[in-house]
């Protein structure tokens, strides 16, 4: 079944470095992209958008505060389809490392007790609403976009690649990077970027977040076996795994709500 | 007499802001810019982390700077542990950066600036009504991202750019596409400078000294902050010039030179390092020079930074032979110490300063973006301005104090998410 007219798509933003939407304003083919779907909201191309109801809603960011948590609420209600876009979105990426700071010394770094009062810890927005699609990556990959809107124009929903970054690493067996001692989290990181950090010699570092069925704690031992301090590999894992992980294998703190 | 101007996302900049105005007898007494965000605490988080890791989460500061502050935060860890890169690294950080500067420029001007002056609602509106100028923008477009995906694995959020180097070089093949790239663009990159030169500009003034770095190429440099007709000094120093203070209301840190306002960015590069410029550049840029106090210059001095990368690109790639290098193998040897470093960020002068304890973990992080360094010289323009403007209809008003504020290209992604105006008569 194919959409008899085009799907209205809002892009939305909350804590976050825009660099998913960025991503989608990089397309190679950003005008053939623009005349597929009727954009009504996205603030980087847009001078007057509109909150109409929308199609596919993509929302990229972290949730920080309790007014974002609100128009997050409003975006879903308004939605069919809701595409959790990016890291930060769906784990909480970059934003969430600050919940690993205590909340009463945050007024360190945030100077207005305004945003203060509003703050909460930084969260996936699933932590408040439901997710129909979880595009992984800091930031989303081009390709995975593409095709999922070319799905959707056919009338289907991508389905989201399953597995590690390992199912498509090229370092896969007697190359991998572990067997160098070289700290690679790609075995506990959602898949589906073909690997191109591996590609270019650097080792994975979960951009795509963690991955529920993977063995966090097998992992972590074999690091500490190396020898690498606690400091060390949890700085590691809090940078994109922090939500995930904090119930599993790192010290969990009280959290603010 | 209260009067608000609501502008829920002052559409078309990247990040938000508030601006609040105090008129009173038809005077303009007070202009503020109020940052307000969600804040993400980069200073805070960076803290305990390894200097290898500072890079990969720095350049999540924003997505469209991610090249600067990745190199940036490379360049302090080098700078602390004394670690010397070779030519060959500058080369391909210098064109990192012109593939960096590209991107950031080429957005900014087509989807940001030019709709403010051809009258269509931003990019959207370009395509519909000026569909030949539109394809020109995804041209150079695509070229900045190519060249940082060529040179860095990846157009957002580099990947291969690494303390002491890169971890791939690229081949052979994928540098000449480039070069031909380049070459094809290069007529574009003509008719942007063109373009921006040609369109009418409000005429404001603000005699404020302008910076930039100095001591290099054209677009990577580290030594020196230069101040036009002015003083130099060392970027390690920048601190005993540059301070940085808070204001109540505003998550954003203002920056002041002694306590007075300056300015950052191409226009200020522009009128700095006149003399590194290519010579067809040059005569675009005479252009320029002569209204630099007019801050609306820093939207036809980005075009001809467009054009003056292309032309930079193409002398470097047609001359240098890149060979493969010994991957780097993190053996770096970490220490208690600090390092500091300067870049021409696409906005500006980009610091990174971290300390470290002796196993390499970051004890201390202070990040200087471009866009705190402009707010006060904005806020300055923004207040001789608008008393200019003031008998003008509150839409007009709007729309003009817009124009001259995305005319700084401020990046408040770093800090913020809702733009308000909010004018209280008296």
């Amino acid at each position: 079944m194919v959409p008899a007219k085009k799907p209205v798509v809002g892009f939305f933003s909350f804590t976050c470095c825009e660099g998913c939407e960025f991503t989608v304003l990089f397309l190679d083919k950003l005008a053939e992209l623009l005349e597929k779907i009727d954009v009504k909201y996205f603030h980087l191309i847009k001078e007057k958008n509109r909150k109409v109801n929308f199609d596919i809603a993509f929302v990229e960011g972290a949730i920080t505060t309790k007014s974002e948590r609100e128009k997050l609420k409003k975006i879903r209600a308004k939605s069919k389809i809701l595409v959790s876009f990016g890291a930060c979105a769906c784990h909480g990426g970059i934003p969430a490392m600050r919940n690993f700071i205590e909340h009463d010394k945050l007024g360190k770094y945030i100077y207005n007790q305004q945003m203060l009062d509003d703050s909460i810890d930084a969260q996936p927005i699933d932590a408040f609403v439901k997710v129909d699609y979880y595009m992984y990556g800091c930031p989303i990959i081009k390709s995975e976009f593409m095709d999922f809107i070319n799905t959707y124009l056919e009338g289907k929903m991508l389905k989201e690649f399953d597995g590690p970054v390992c199912n498509q690493c090229p370092r896969r067996g007697a190359n991998c990077f572990l067997r160098e001692k070289k700290v690679c989290l790609g075995a506990m990181t959602h898949g589906g970027c073909d690997a191109i950090c591996i590609k270019q010699n650097i080792p994975c570092i979960m951009c795509r977040g963690p991955l529920e069925a993977a063995n966090f704690a097998a992992e972590v031992n074999l690091f500490r076996s190396w020898g690498l301090d606690e400091k060390e590999i949890l700085g590691r894992l809090e940078t994109f795994g922090e939500e995930k992980l904090k119930k599993t294998v790192l010290t969990p703190r009280p959290t603010q709500k | 007499m209260s009067r608000k101007l609501n502008l829920e996302h002052i559409a078309k900049i990247e990040g938000h802001a508030k601006l609040y105005v105090k008129v009173s007898g038809g005077q303009v007494k007070k202009v503020e810019m109020r940052v307000l965000e969600g804040a993400r605490v980069f200073e805070g988080i960076l803290l305990e982390k390894k200097f290898n890791e500072l890079s990969h989460i720095s350049s999540r500061i924003c997505g469209v700077c991610s090249v600067a502050h990745t190199i940036s935060a490379i360049s302090a860890v080098e700078n602390a542990f004394n670690i010397k890169v070779s030519e060959q690294t500058r080369l391909i950080r210098e064109l990192l950066t012109i593939g960096g500067t590209i991107q950031s420029h080429a957005l900014h001007l087509y989807f940001l600036t030019l709709p403010d002056y051809v009258g269509v609602g931003g990019a959207m509106g370009l395509m519909r009504k000026y569909r030949t100028i539109l394809d020109r923008a995804l041209r150079i477009k695509r070229l900045g991202n190519n060249l940082v995906f060529t040179l860095a694995g990846r157009d957002v959020h580099p990947i291969s750019c690494v303390v002491g180097g890169f971890s791939t070089i690229p081949a052979k093949e994928n540098i000449d596409a480039l070069l031909s790239e380049l070459k094809k663009c290069k007529n574009d990159a003509v008719e942007t400078a063109k373009l921006f030169l040609s369109l009418s500009y409000p005429e404001v003034m603000t005699e404020s000294p302008h910076f930039a770095l100095s001591g290099g190429s054209y677009f990577y440099s580290d030594k020196i902050v230069r101040c036009e007709g002015g003083a130099c000094f060392s970027t390690k120093d920048y601190k005993d010039h540059f301070k940085e203070y808070l204001r109540p209301g505003s998550v954003a840190e203002f920056v002041t030179q002694e306590g007075k306002s300056y300015f950052v960015g191409a226009l200020a590069r522009v009128a700095n390092n006149f003399e590194l410029l290519s010579d067809e550049s040059k005569e675009y840029a005479k252009k320029v020079i002569e209204r630099k106090d007019n801050p609306f210059m820093n939207v036809p001095a980005q075009a001809i930074e467009i054009l003056e990368g292309v032309n930079r690109a193409i002398d470097i790639l047609s001359s240098t032979e890149f060979k493969p290098e010994a991957p780097i193998e993190f053996n770096v040897m970490p220490c208690a110490c600090e390092g500091i470093s300067a870049y021409e960020a696409p906005r500006g002068i980009l610091f990174h300063n971290y300390s470290f304890d002796s196993k390499g973990y970051c004890t201390a992080a202070d990040i200087t973006t471009p866009t705190s360094q402009n707010l006060q010289h904005m806020e300055a323009t923004i207040k001789d301005y608008l008393q200019s403007i003031l008998g003008r209809n509150p839409d007009e008003i709007k729309q003009e104090l817009e124009k001259l504020i995305r005319a700084y290209d401020p990046c408040i992604s770093c800090s913020t998410h809702f733009l308000q105006l909010e004018i209280e008569e008296e």
